[in-house]
């Protein structure tokens, strides 16, 4: 018995070992990568004339998609926001998804609209549509109200790519927070390529307790909440190393569904969102990268670093469960719709790096983790801890996880240094400390349970609550 | 002798490797926020650095275009030997120079230009294009280019086809800022495509050109669509109605892309005598090109004209068949509401179409 235990425990160790020396490695080559991306994005940019594309009769023309579901709080503030966004040419779409609430009521009131009585065609399934209001006032001509029959994110998103006008639509959610040059930098990737370009993605950063004035952050503070606060980490590692590197060996799998562009024609060709998935975003871009590479059209999809696009993270134990469990759902249902492209070589990058990295280190990583803590358990009741061997694989695992943190606070400072109080600097190296023994291992849970209920079938988002912006809105002048 | 050293010889290999690993993580983690904490401080330093640079500058600068008993090249040496040590310095003083250029004209700019080689920045710029890195390359031009400061030809016609797409899109605009009347011949050397910011930044900078604007059918023919795309849409833009011809032309071009632009500017520029030849090619072209010339229609054309295009529309094409059948009803509003109007022309499928 004793033999067995021993055999057990080292091999057991060999392979925890093994898993993560192969995701150390891929997280060190993903910041060698970002590195470069990033530096090559700011030497890239560092003298492109902005304003000159303002300027131009020939810019892309862009819908702009914004659900909203229940936002009569702050729709209109938002709305009004969209309407200073900075781009030539652009329509703003608010898809309200059967709102309960006054959403379309004070959209009606507040924008003077009037029920358009024109012809669209249902190019991607989605739910009947009841009506499509136009502003009378002329300031506000390049704003159409989509009202809708309740049917999801997905199922407004494609009511407004059915109804939408121009090439190029750009996917919000209505209560971001949207920098005003916002749209001009995350075209750049399709103005800038001569590949054809699908998709374009922007980095999401957190939002609570920043000021907003006018719609607009005004200024960047660190949250006092330690949840959102592990989040902020969370993001500057999703998006500064991760995307980041992605996007350097084109293998993006991801655009967020807080804010992406992409190229009409292909999410048609592609059918649109999918409505029988939680993780309708990624799913979305697999698929058109999918048939892109399935009909050997050379295309690319790009990548802004740049802040463009803040949001409100959750700040409940609860909240960010439901969240977590949901993405977990949403990845294993697309690595499921798309296991064909896993280890594929002819899907190149994606079928050999970016899905097999998705699969080990996104939907595995928690099931293993989990299995580790089952195992160490086990070894606890049987009273075969090693303490010192506990401590050792503990160390390990806590340290890197602290280099990893501290990684993407270089990255951060390297990059856009939002954060420029010294003081925040001090308060996030102390989240990250924390980080691993209890923002880490409550995420681990949820994505385990987001993939027990994915085996009993859940297919619903769970109730969203969020604290809103509100109360961090400085009113304008005017 | 300390009792960790015997301890780690009678651990096992794999406790080792952990162990190590830790002690490796936690130094680089150690050395990462070193590293963090020093690029602060160095940020700090420069951003100080640079408000001190400035002062110093804009008081030069100033002294330099408005003093009249001020020593321009005997200061000019000093203040370039005093205070422009580092690379980093000589930036500052470019971007200074640069901002003081976009707000004077006339002799102050061309003072601007003498303290520009005066500080040595010429130079300094004229080694960058000279070197390896692209980044360097590209900004050394668009400086130039926004001084119009002219260098050696051979240097920016390299970059025109340039591997980097931003150190083309520099040389470009050097070319079209820097020429005097001839501000497009550089297109003669170019091989690879133009990209849309690249055609844009040159829509801007034909805005901004005071000589005389190129007759833009000469690249018509060029063996690069983006070029041909560029010069037709720069056709509209500059009115050269001359070119109408010429244009015409390309609704026959092998490309699609070409013909799809041509479509386009053609409707804006409302010439409705191209309209038999689109509607013959009708049946010929893909979707989205059938979509323009249905657009050029309803714009210049009659409801006649509209109908004569109805029988190529096939059972399949949904999408035209909704612009066919808008276009129909802003001819003739009168037409019953859609359902009615689609069945009377096409029975079954345009069933499945929404009117809302």
């Amino acid at each position: 018995m004793d033999i067995n235990f021993h055999q057990l425990i080292d091999i057991a160790s060999w392979l925890f070992l093994a898993y993560g020396m192969i995701m150390s490695l891929g997280y060190i080559f993903s910041s060698i990568f970002s590195l470069i991306e990033l530096r090559d994005y700011k030497r890239k940019y560092n003298f492109k004339d902005e304003i000159g594309l303002l300027q131009s009769a020939h810019m892309p023309m862009i819908s702009l998609l914004a659900p909203a579901y229940n936002e009569e709080a702050n729709v209109i503030e938002n709305v009004k926001s969209l309407l200073t966004l900075d781009y030539p040419s652009f329509e703003i779409m608010v898809i309200n998804d059967g709102s309960t609430d006054h959403t379309l009521e004070k959209l009606i009131h507040n924008f003077d609209l009037y029920l358009d009585e024109n012809i669209y065609f249902k190019h991607v399934p989605s739910k009947n549509i009841k009506g499509i209001y136009k502003s009378r006032n002329k300031a506000y001509k390049n704003l159409k109200i989509v009202d809708k029959v309740n049917g999801g994110k997905a199922d407004a998103l494609n009511s407004g790519i059915n109804c939408c006008s121009h090439d190029i639509i750009c996917c919000i959610d209505v209560d971001c927070v949207l920098e005003r040059d916002a749209l001009l930098k995350l075209i750049k990737p399709f103005l800038n390529n001569t590949k054809k370009v699908i998709a374009s993605g922007g980095i999401i950063r957190v939002a609570n307790s920043c000021v907003i004035e006018d719609g607009r952050i005004t200024e960047v503070r660190l949250p006092d909440n330690f949840i959102a606060r592990a989040q902020i980490l969370e993001y500057f590692r999703a998006f500064l190393m991760g995307r980041m590197a992605w996007s350097r060996v084109d293998g993006l799998l991801l655009i967020s569904g807080a804010f992406g562009m992409f190229d009409k024609a292909t999410v048609i060709e592609a059918g649109g969102y999918n409505h029988n998935t939680v993780g309708e975003d990624m799913e979305l871009l697999v698929r058109m990268r999918r048939i892109m590479r399935e009909k050997k059209i050379p295309y690319t999809v790009g990548f802004v670093p740049d802040p463009l696009c803040w949001t409100e993270v959750p700040q409940t134990w609860n909240v960010l469960y439901m969240q977590r469990n949901r993405w977990t759902r949403g990845t294993v249902e697309t690595l499921n719709i798309h296991k064909k492209m896993l280890f594929n070589p002819s899907y190149g990058v994606l079928g050999l790096l970016s899905t097999p990295y998705w699969m080990f280190f996104e939907w595995f990583a928690p099931i293993i983790e989990f299995f580790g803590i089952l195992f160490f358990v086990f070894l606890l009741v049987f009273g075969q801890v090693n303490w010192i061997v506990f401590l050792i694989f503990f160390g390990v695992v806590y340290s890197f996880s602290i280099l990893f943190s501290i990684t993407a606070l270089f990255f951060e400072e390297f990059s856009f240094q939002q954060y420029k109080k010294p003081e925040y600097m001090l308060r996030l190296l102390y989240t990250a400390m924390l980080e691993p023994l209890i923002y880490h291992p409550f995420v681990m849970w949820s994505a385990i349970r987001g993939n027990l209920d994915l085996l009993l079938g859940k297919k619903s988002w769970g109730k969203m609550t969020r604290n809103g912006l509100g109360n961090n809105v400085v009113k304008g002048k005017s | 002798m300390s009792i960790l050293p015997q301890a780690f010889e009678d651990w096992t290999i794999i406790l080792k490797i952990n162990f190590i690993l830790s002690v490796l993580f936690v130094t680089l983690a150690l050395l990462l926020l070193g590293t963090v904490l020093y690029m602060r401080i160095l940020k700090n330093r420069s951003e100080e650095r640079k408000k001190t640079l400035e002062i110093l500058l804009i008081d030069f600068v100033n002294n330099f275009l408005f003093d009249e008993e001020f020593d321009k090249s005997k200061n000019s040496v000093n203040f370039k030997n005093k205070h422009l040590k580092t690379p980093y310095d000589s930036k500052i003083a470019i971007t200074q120079i640069l901002l003081f250029n976009e707000n004077l004209k006339g002799e102050s700019s061309s003072l601007i230009k003498e303290l520009f080689f005066g500080l040595g920045l010429y130079t300094f710029l004229l080694k960058d294009l000279k070197g390896n890195a692209w980044h360097k390359k590209a900004r050394a031009l668009f400086v130039f280019n926004k001084l119009s400061v002219e260098v050696p030809e051979p240097l920016v016609v390299s970059q025109l086809n340039s591997k980097r797409e931003e150190a083309r899109h520099q040389a470009i605009l050097y070319f079209i800022n820097s020429s005097e009347n001839d501000p497009l011949s550089f297109l003669d050397k170019i091989d690879t495509p133009l990209t849309l910011w690249q055609q844009i930044g040159m829509e801007n900078a034909m805005k901004a050109y005071s000589g005389e604007i190129p007759n833009f059918s000469k690249w018509l023919n060029h063996k690069q669509q983006s070029v041909v795309i560029f010069c037709i849409k720069m056709i509209v833009d500059h009115n050269q109605f001359e070119n109408i011809l010429s244009v015409q032309k390309l609704v026959n071009h092998p490309n699609a892309r070409v013909r799809r632009q041509a479509i386009v500017s053609l409707r804006k520029m409302e010439i409705g005598e191209v309209l038999p030849v689109l509607i013959k090619n009708f049946p010929n072209e893909g979707p989205k090109i059938k979509q323009e010339i249905l657009k050029n229609i309803s714009k210049l054309g009659s409801e006649e004209e509209l109908k004569m295009i109805a029988p190529h529309i096939h059972t399949k094409d949904r999408v035209l068949k909704i612009e066919y059948l808008k276009i129909a009803r802003y001819f003739n509003p009168k037409l019953p509401k859609v359902k009615k109007t689609i069945l009377k022309i096409y029975p079954p499928e345009m069933n499945k179409a929404k009117y809302y």
